[in-house]
């Protein structure tokens, strides 16, 4: 699977202007298989993470090659972009996740559009295979309900969600899976033959009703909740008897638990499991809370 | 025999000259037919420009290897090819307008369509305005200039 981590990391270095990818190319030749993010800033030095090590290279960027690789990013149609331009990111066709900020012009309190843009951070999608199999146990427990997956950003809440629905979206599963994949993140980077419904770019709430009400899922998966509408949609899941996989920003139960939305669903009893991770560099380490054992 | 050849050279160099005329004026009007379906797609749709250029049903034959070119993400050549086969002025508006193509916002990119294609009406229309003359002038003007020289030469 390493070859398949190569395989993205040269997918993100395509949309880098040449001098700029042979700079990638060159400084992460001892972490090729574990690149995580290319960081672009404008006037500063191309930076890279691996593992959870940054490296600053000596290339600094220039406005050209910001352009060029936004460009890149975009398939050379900015203008079919703009929508999440808007929220900070562009995601390519092959599941590479890009997040970019420069100057928002707003109208109220509404973003229009994003100008200048000055930095850009390409993620890189990682597939862990066997990363998820404990994650898979819990879902195959009789008792569940539902789980929620926090860690800090960056903790591997994505890959543990893409790892979960590969390995559960195929034999011995093949449970049926509608995952409302908002930013493009986890079925961009699966491949590969799953049982599963991928609901791309529908807003998280709305793309969790329709899943509900039209692809009756076994499974629905749904990244980083956190809004009163996503977590009534969860309820509603849960009220339909349709298990939930979702993942939520926390560095402990504790914080998580705390959360005014997704407080109100732990206390409804919507998720079996809330699980904590730590992203290792052949797996995750697990923090599992029964919830069910909790209130009992 | 010398004079028959000289006058059959200075017909054909006549009909060529015209032939190239009409050629350039089809594609002037294939290339505003594609703006305008380019800034339908984009207003509507958002699609990409690959897209917009895979999905594009070419009428003219004279543009296939254009076409070609730029489902392939190859602009630059594209553009290239189109030096040759229309007038000067109508090769700069397509070249500013495929190498602004896909830069910017969908406004920007109406705009950019809107104006593109209007620019390329008119001088298709001042070359269908003065085509009639200009093919008359292919035919006869090289044809009397032979004749001359067969004059001047016997």
């Amino acid at each position: 699977m390493e070859n398949g981590n190569i395989y993205f990391e040269e997918c993100a270095i395509s949309y880098l202007p040449h001098n700029l990818g042979e700079t990638v190319r060159k400084s992460s030749s001892l972490l090729r298989g574990s690149l995580r993010e290319i960081r672009l800033r404008e006037g500063s030095s191309l930076g890279l993470t691996a593992g959870n090590k940054n490296v600053i290279t000596s290339h600094r960027c220039t406005k050209e090659d910001i352009d060029y690789t936004v460009r890149a990013l975009c398939g050379n149609s900015l203008y079919s972009h703009s929508e999440t331009i808007k929220e900070g990111y562009i995601c390519t066709d092959g599941g590479i996740r890009a997040g970019v900020c420069g100057r928002a012009v707003t109208e109220g309190q509404r973003i229009v559009s994003v100008t200048d843009i000055k930095s850009i951070s390409i993620r890189i999608p990682h597939r862990i295979p066997g990363a998820s199999d404990e994650i898979c146990k819990l879902i195959m427990d009789p008792r569940f309900r539902g789980m929620i997956i926090y860690s800090l950003p960056g903790g591997g809440k994505t890959t543990a969600l893409r790892e979960t629905v590969a390995r559960m979206g195929s034999k011995p599963y093949n449970l049926r899976i509608s995952v409302i994949d908002t930013r493009f993140e986890i079925c961009g980077g699966l491949g590969g033959d799953f049982t599963v419904d991928a609901l791309s770019g529908y807003p998280r709430a709305q793309g969790m009703e329709i899943a509900l009400r039209t692809m009756s899922p076994q499974l629905l998966v749904c990244d980083e909740i956190g809004r009163r509408d996503d977590a009534s949609a969860v309820a509603d899941c849960f009220g339909a008897g349709v298990p939930t996989l979702v993942s939520a920003h926390a560095g402990s139960y504790e914080e998580l638990s705390k959360k005014p939305y997704i407080k109100e669903l732990l206390e409804m009893g919507a998720f079996t499991f809330a699980v904590g991770l730590v992203i290792k560099p052949r797996g995750f380490d697990l923090e599992v809370t029964d919830l069910l054992k909790q209130k009992n | 025999m010398g004079a028959l050849l000289l006058l059959l050279c200075a017909a054909l160099w006549g009909i060529e000259r015209g032939r190239r005329e009409k050629t350039a004026l089809r594609i002037i009007a294939e290339l505003v037919n594609f703006i305008e379906y380019t800034r339908e797609q984009i207003s509507n749709f958002r699609t990409p420009l690959l897209r917009i250029y895979s999905e594009y049903c070419c009428e003219a034959r004279e543009l296939e290897d254009f076409f070609s070119a730029l489902r392939r993400n190859d602009t630059e050549n594209a553009v290239g090819l189109l030096s040759e086969r229309i007038p000067k002025s109508a090769y700069r508006e397509a070249s500013l307008f495929f190498s602004s193509l896909g830069g910017g916002y969908s406004e920007g990119q109406e705009s950019l369509c809107i104006a593109a294609k209007a620019r390329l009406e008119r001088i298709g229309e001042e070359m269908r305005e003065s085509l009639g003359e200009k093919l008359r002038m292919y035919r006869l003007l090289p044809l009397l200039l032979a004749a001359s020289l067969v004059i001047l030469l016997i």
